[in-house]
């Protein structure tokens, strides 16, 4: 795995993994497996599989804490998958360093414990990308496409979900303790289907939020917001972790218009037709997984995290912005907060600044 | 290791309808789901198939596992079957991960290990051996979850394509010979790995001095789930050395069965085909295209 220079000459980039739960793993394989870079060093405070992986590749530099990995590998790149909490003092280091950065979603516990590093990135900037995902499924570009293309004419109204059968018990760990998480499934899944519509839709100018918890003390099991995008446009999200028969996450956004619908998927792509628009038939066009399938050099947890950090390898090239980039993500994380007062004051409705 | 039996079914039933995982819809795997909550609709499927003649079945260790085992130990038809055990069940470690986090989970799933594994954890120091031992958890790991298949026929077991890739792209390829070795001498049958990275493991493999590694990946005529491109997986499978189990021949339901199994008919690498099925009619016609453009599979020399 040693590797110096790529087959075409560029330089392969080092990179720092900083956690490795299963998001700093997943990076990890995927940033080795890819010509352009190497993962040299990786941070984890838990001493077992620090001490597992490092023993069966010793060719992997190991620290018990991602600063110092910061300041004793020789870095050209830094994942940050850590708890959330350690998001933001993690990412500060990299701009201080101006080492770019690729950040697991969400940006951080609440957007005033992002605010320092929002200030910094504006004083220095450095390459960095939020890991809002599912902007690389191949459904969700498609679905983007179709709906740029104003094949719907004026839009109506949205629907939007994203469940997952995850817990049934009260949850361990710092996913379920709200400090290091920031918050329960409107955070942890629903922030992936908020950064989707935003991307879609624009920004969100206020939202009303109610939200239930079940088997967690601390954060919430279900969460129901009605979001009004700037543009005027209206859509109700629902999101929970605790419902069954869903053994992966599923996500899912309808979207009606004045020329008909188009419902997008993890794994399909439906759009009806009154009338041909936008280069597309009248009647039902349906685009599968299958379809729109494009393999990747290395493949870990499904091809849009290998797209991802394709992407941020690209730009740190100089390939173009990254995005979902710290100020998108903001404003995903402003909807969350937003949403949480909400739900605290009633369900009355909250403006996003 | 010459007491290794190497031979592996033809047609290996999958257990993605009866588990609920459907790569085309969401919607449809939860149906199926449903439907299969009640094990005599398993039951009536896999007795369909074995008068079509297929004897084999992959398994996860899916909750539902156990009561299929159960029935591989009881039923006299599908006591001549061989489960094809798939380990860990990485939906568990996923979703418990996010539950309770990694080490955790792995300490929790170290909890169900049998009195006489426990008592060979405390000698070795309880679960912080963990972190002293790693090869001696992560087998011990595979022992517990190959539990509900005590006394069941084995063909093979396999290891779930995270893990494969994971130690492919985490450098710890060490890992693939410790499963290899470990499965062979405790079980004496043959490991296999399930990969998304076909051409990747077999370079890593062969630089390693594997010979005739037994591999499950997805091989379809429109590149479904193939990576990195289908023609590199062509090229790949057809150079020999290399044993197949191909998976996703369907293209999850996309491609119709005579024209997938005439697609993979020319590769003599690819030895046998795992397929899902969950209604009586599409595995007579499934099962009959296999058998009838696949003589490499028919015979299933492994």
């Amino acid at each position: 795995m040693n590797r110096s220079q790529t087959d075409q000459g560029k330089k392969t980039l080092r990179v720092g993994v900083a956690g490795l739960g299963k998001m700093g793993l997943l990076h990890a394989a995927i940033f080795n497996g890819l010509p352009g870079s190497q993962v040299v060093a990786a941070a984890d405070s838990t001493a077992t599989l620090r001490n597992a992986i490092g023993e069966i590749n010793p060719d992997l530099q190991m620290f018990s804490d991602s600063i110092e990995m910061l300041n004793k590998a020789s870095l050209d790149a830094v994942v940050i998958a850590t708890p959330v909490a350690d998001h933001i003092p993690t990412a500060l280091e990299c701009v201080k360093k101006k080492i770019p950065f690729l950040m697991e979603k969400p940006l951080a516990t609440s957007a005033s414990q992002a605010a320092d590093l929002v200030a910094a990135l504006q004083k220095n900037p450095v390459s960095h990308m939020i890991g809002y995902m599912t902007r690389f499924i191949d459904t969700f570009i498609k679905g983007r496409e179709v709906l740029k293309s104003n094949a719907l004419g004026g839009l109506q109204r949205v629907t939007a979900s994203i469940y997952v059968s995850q817990l049934f018990t009260k949850g361990k760990g710092w996913r379920y303790d709200k400090k290091i998480s920031g918050g329960g499934v409107i955070l942890s899944q629903g922030s992936h289907l908020l950064d989707l519509l935003t991307w879609y839709f624009g920004p969100v100018k206020k939202v009303n939020a109610s939200m239930t918890s079940v088997y967690s003390p601390e954060i919430e099991d279900f969460g129901h917001l009605i979001l009004d995008f700037q543009s005027g446009l209206q859509c109700t999200l629902d999101t929970s972790w605790s419902v069954r028969f869903k053994r992966t996450v599923e996500t899912t956004i309808d979207i009606l218009g004045d020329n008909g619908s188009l419902i997008i998927s993890d794994d399909t792509v439906k759009l009806f037709l009154d009338e041909p628009q936008g280069g597309f038939p009248a009647g039902w066009s349906t685009w599968s997984a299958a379809d729109l399938y494009r393999g990747v050099q290395i493949d870990i947890g499904g091809p849009q995290y290998t797209r991802e950090d394709i992407a941020f390898l690209e730009g740190i090239g100089g390939g173009g912005p990254m995005q979902p980039d710290i100020l998108q993500a903001l404003h995903v994380q402003r909807i969350v907060d937003g949403a949480y007062a909400s739900s605290q004051n009633g369900g009355n409705g909250v403006v996003i600044q | 290791m010459s007491e290794i039996n190497r031979t592996v079914d033809s047609i290996i039933l999958g257990h993605n309808p009866f588990f609920g995982v459907d790569h085309l819809s969401q919607e449809r795997g939860n149906e199926k789901a449903k439907k299969f909550e009640d094990i005599s609709e398993v039951t009536q499927i896999l007795h369909h198939c074995h008068d079509l003649g297929v004897r084999g079945m992959m398994m996860s260790t899916h909750p539902r596992a156990t009561a299929i085992c159960e029935s591989f130990r009881n039923d006299t038809k599908l006591s001549q079957w061989r489960a094809y055990p798939l380990v860990p069940y990485i939906q568990k470690y996923v979703r418990g991960s996010n539950e309770k986090g990694l080490v955790n989970l792995v300490i929790d799933t170290l909890g169900q290990a049998t009195m006489g594994q426990k008592l060979s954890m405390i000698f070795r120091g309880g679960v912080g051996f963990l972190a002293k031992d790693v090869k001696q958890a992560l087998t011990l790991l595979i022992d517990v979850e190959l539990l509900p298949f005590k006394g069941v026929n084995m063909g093979a077991v396999f290891l779930h394509d995270t893990l494969t890739d994971l130690a492919l792209g985490l450098g710890l390829h060490p890992l693939l010979d410790l499963f290899r070795d470990h499965v062979e001498k405790t079980y004496g049958v043959q490991a296999g790995f399930v990969t998304k990275n076909l051409p990747m493991l077999r370079r890593a493999l062969e630089a390693r001095g594997w010979r005739n590694p037994l591999i499950m990946a997805s091989f379809n005529s429109i590149g479904f789930y193939v990576n990195p491109s289908l023609e590199e997986v062509s090229g790949s499978l057809k150079q020999p050395g290399v044993n197949l189990v191909a998976m996703n021949t369907l293209a999850s339901g996309k491609l119709n069965p005579e024209k997938a199994y005439k697609f993979l008919s020319p590769y003599s690498t690819v030895k046998s085909v795992v397929v899902g099925v969950s209604r009586k009619e599409s595995a007579t016609q499934t099962i009959n295209a296999i058998k009838a453009h696949m003589p490499q599979a028919r015979h299933g020399d492994g």
